[in-house]
């Protein structure tokens, strides 16, 4: 069995493993900050710490607006960050055999797996992937 | 038994004596005669054998037994001779190791071998032992192990071993070699080369024949025992530990105490709805946390004594090795900075220092390193009576490099001349480092430099020496920041990098073809707008214009920004990897009101804007 | 007496520079050569203490004519010049039998010291 928690972002459904969420914090002041790549929305105060929040929909490709109302604060072994979605809806719970595992050379980027969800597909949002990318975009200083 | 509860304390204390030894050898290098130093010494070797004996470290406390033995000798005579301080320096370094070994709760490597290359007794110095190194080989009988290190800044080093290596065999025979020569030729290697060969050279003479390759850092001939540091990686976790005084755990205690006493204030204006007697209390409350923030800040400061100790063992080691006779002064290292700060400078320190000795002095001088409170900056100075910096070539330099044009050539001052030298790949140029005076890597010191939020100031004469000057904060979790505003946002810089914050009227602005320009003081000034350095919307025109004068790519600009909004002590968060690698930006503050205030780095944004 | 150098480059700015530098330092200079073939002709018409090679030269490189010069004078002393990007030529002229190397932009002091001490040996 695994906690999924599902969110929104442009027109799908995506889903963390529970145990990878920290928090959900709703509107709070994003603060912009000089140099940031454009996927990097900015960061918040969270708890006293500065937290950079990714907006999901630039980095998945969808078109942006409705960002900043649910951010998912990330457990801080992930070095803290919060991303950015549309919506966050109730945590499901599934069986593993609901999943499956999905090609390597998929279009969508940062899912690992999908997960029919009563009809429904969910995929799971690959933070490892999302790990290795964000290096090489701060490291190019984005602009 | 050891118990591990001490294994800490153990580690910092005997480090520190450590520490000593080798400053006090240092010193007496230059007085042999010093009988309190030879006495200090001996205290020293004492203390180290008495603790590792207690913590049951034999090997420690052998090793620091039989340093004990040779100083008492050197007592007797009352004077202890060069030969005798280089000994003593390598046993240092073996006592570190063993540290090393002890910290990384490893089994201790083996004295013995150490010990028996050493002299029995000091008066054996003088024919240096020809017989004895003789007998060492018969007992290694498979060959000596020889371990080379490069300096970092080599071009090359696979090629550079691989000369080496061709060069060792001509000595004798190679009987095996980490990396080795196909190793070598596949690319990728550390700065360290282990080779055991086979030779019927005595040590000294391939010792000799390696010093002439300058371009090693280090030859040493580790016995059989001391291989398997070659093998383990480099350096244990350093100690993170920091000793507080116990006159500043009873501050701890007594304001804790207070605390608690506003606490109960509070919760009594509470519970009693008297609201007048809150202003109070909260008053108390600020004054309370302000004496805590002040006090915890003091435990992180520490004395520029431990780097100064390294500093002039460089010194002693690079003058014997280039036969220079060079006096190394020390002044002010009773200094207190921020940990994070003497760490982040030790390596540029270093390098400095080994400038002024490889480049600065020719064949006899002085190298002063002076450390000095200003304010709330500390300023380190490293100074040298070498030949100096010819502002002249460093001009024509510029000039071909493209980095001047021909009317900046004519017009820049020397004070910003000499800091091209720290513009990467300057110094590299051909020719620069016979005519400058100055070596490879200034670019890096700059640049760490600038990442604690200092800035570096370079000064030279000609025949009289070069001075590089660091001006650093005293911390580097607390700084002193300017705010700006830009479209809306405030953003803040460190004051250290600040020269002035003015505001002009747009009459005063100038304009040179492109570039806006500003008379101020005595110097005229391109201008730089913020808003389009970070690409932002232009904003309305400004009357009077808020300008902070500040110093980017060594050149002091005024920047253009909405409103000056005011100075403040801020606490500084790094942002977590990897966003900490993101250009522009060097962190951020936590305001009262919530507000997050990012630092500026405009350096960094600067580069990033000229590479495109 | 004087040594004496053959100096090999493409770039007549490199062995200008190359040149100065051997003459200010008391060397004579026995010739010059613009590729591997001249090199190897003037190598064996003067057979100079010490040959200044570019690896990367049109026509016949620095390692063929190194290979070359060495066939039939193994005690040839070369010291191959490179730009800093070229390691795995640098280790290959080595590996062929090149005494040390040079990588560019060099100083004065630099060349001088690799040079001296080859001839020291």
């Amino acid at each position: 069995m695994k906690q999924l928690l599902p969110f929104k972002v442009g027109y799908e459904t995506y889903a963390l493993e529970l145990v990878e969420v920290q928090e959900v914090v709703e509107d709070q002041m994003i603060h912009p900050f000089p140099g940031s790549p454009n996927v990097v929305a900015g960061a918040i105060g969270f708890h006293g710490r500065i937290v950079p929040v990714l907006d999901l929909a630039r980095l998945l490709g969808f078109p942006t607006g409705k960002m900043g109302q649910r951010l998912i604060v990330l457990v801080n072994r992930r070095g803290p960050v919060a991303l950015g979605v549309d919506q966050v809806r109730a945590i499901i719970s599934v069986e593993i055999n609901q999943t499956s595992q999905i090609d390597d050379d998929a279009e969508r980027k940062y899912i690992h797996e999908v997960i029919n969800w009563g009809g429904e597909m969910v995929s799971l949002f690959d933070l490892d992937q999302l790990q290795v990318n964000l290096e090489s975009l701060c490291n190019q200083g984005g602009g | 038994m050891a118990a591990s509860k001490f294994k800490e304390m153990f580690l910092t204390e005997a480090a520190e004596h450590l520490q000593k030894m080798v400053d006090i050898l240092v010193q007496l290098d230059s007085d042999p005669e010093d009988r309190e130093g030879i006495d200090a010494l001996f205290r020293e070797a004492h203390s180290i054998k008495g603790m590792a004996a207690t913590m049951e470290h034999h090997q420690m406390a052998k090793l620091a037994h039989h340093l004990e033995d040779r100083l008492d000798d050197c007592r007797q005579l009352g004077r202890i001779s060069g030969v005798e301080i280089d000994r003593l320096l390598d046993a240092a370094d073996v006592l570190e190791l063993l540290l090393d070994d002890i910290r990384n709760e490893q089994p201790e490597r083996s004295v013995e071998s150490f010990i028996a290359t050493l002299p029995k007794t000091i008066e054996a110095e003088v024919d240096t032992g020809e017989g004895e190194k003789s007998v060492d080989l018969a007992v290694n009988g498979c060959g000596q192990l020889i371990e080379l290190r490069l300096r970092e800044t080599v071009a090359a080093p696979e090629a550079r071993f691989l000369v080496l290596l061709k060069r060792l065999a001509d000595f004798g025979t190679i009987l095996e070699s980490t990396p080795s020569a196909d190793d070598l030729m596949q690319g990728g290697c550390s700065n360290q080369l282990l080779v055991r060969l086979d030779s019927d050279m005595a040590q000294d003479e391939i010792h000799r024949e390696l010093l002439k390759y300058t371009e090693l850092q280090e030859v040493s001939f580790p016995d059989n025992a001391e291989k398997e540091k070659a093998k383990r990686p480099e350096k244990g976790t350093k100690d993170k530990t920091v000793r507080v005084s116990t006159e500043l755990l009873d501050h701890f205690i007594n304001l804790t105490g207070e605390l608690i006493t506003n606490r109960n204030q509070l919760q009594n204006i509470l519970k009693e709805r008297n609201w007048k007697e809150l202003e109070d209390g909260i008053g108390q409350l600020a004054r309370l946390v302000k004496n805590l923030h002040h006090q915890v800040l003091q435990v992180r400061m520490v004395s520029l004594e431990g780097l100064a100790g390294r500093l002039s063992r460089t010194v002693h080691d690079l003058s014997r090795r280039h036969g220079k006779e060079i006096i190394f002064q020390v002044d002010g290292a009773d200094i207190e900075l921020d940990r994070a700060i003497v760490e982040e400078l030790t390596a540029p320190l270093v390098h400095m220092v080994r400038n002024a000795v490889d480049h600065g002095i020719e064949q006899s001088g002085t190298i002063s390193v002076k450390a000095w409170r200003e304010r709330a900056q500390v300023l380190v100075q490293v100074a040298d009576d070498g030949r100096g910096m010819d502002a002249e070539k460093i001009r024509q330099q510029a000039l071909e490099k493209g980095l001047l044009n021909a009317v900046q050539a004519k017009t820049i001052r020397d004070y910003d001349l000499f800091q091209l030298i720290c513009q990467p790949g300057f110094s590299t140029a051909t020719g620069m480092g016979e005519t400058s005076g100055r070596g490879v890597g200034m670019d890096v010191v700059k640049t760490a430099v600038e990442q604690v939020g200092g800035i570096l100031l370079i000064d030279s004469i000609p025949g009289e020496g070069t001075k590089i000057t660091l001006k650093l904060p005293l911390s580097l979790a607390i700084i002193r920041v300017l705010i700006v505003e830009c479209d809306g946002t405030r953003m803040a810089m460190p004051i250290t990098r600040v020269v002035q914050s003015v505001e002009i009227a747009p009459d005063e602005v100038q304009s040179s073809g492109k570039q806006l320009m500003v008379h101020y003081q005595d110097e005229m000034l391109p201008m730089l707008s913020l808003r389009k350095i970070l690409k932002l919307p232009q904003g309305a025109p400004l009357d009077p214009i808020p300008l902070v004068i500040t110093e980017l790519m060594g050149r002091k600009v005024g920047l253009v920004v909405d409103r000056l909004v005011g100075q403040r002590e801020v606490f500084v968060q790094r942002l977590p990897a990897p966003f900490d690698q993101i250009r522009g930006c060097s962190g951020g503050t936590i305001l009262g009101d919530g507000e997050i205030v990012f630092l500026l780095d405009l350096q960094s944004l600067f580069e990033r804007r000229r590479e495109k | 007496m004087s040594k004496r150098v053959l100096i090999v480059d493409d770039a007549l700015f490199m062995r200008t520079m190359l040149r100065d530098i051997f003459v200010e330092a008391g060397w004579q200079i026995v010739a010059e050569a613009e590729n591997g073939e001249q090199a190897i002709t003037e190598y064996h018409t003067h057979l100079p203490d010490l040959v200044s090679m570019d690896i990367v030269m049109p026509g016949l490189g620095g390692i063929d004519a190194l290979k070359k010069i060495l066939n039939n004078d193994p005690d040839a002393r070369i010291v191959v010049c490179s730009a800093l990007g070229q390691k795995n030529l640098i280790l290959e002229a080595i590996n062929a039998g090149a005494k040390d190397f040079i990588v560019k932009p060099f100083q004065s002091a630099q060349v001088l010291e690799v040079v001296e001490r080859l001839i020291a040996k």
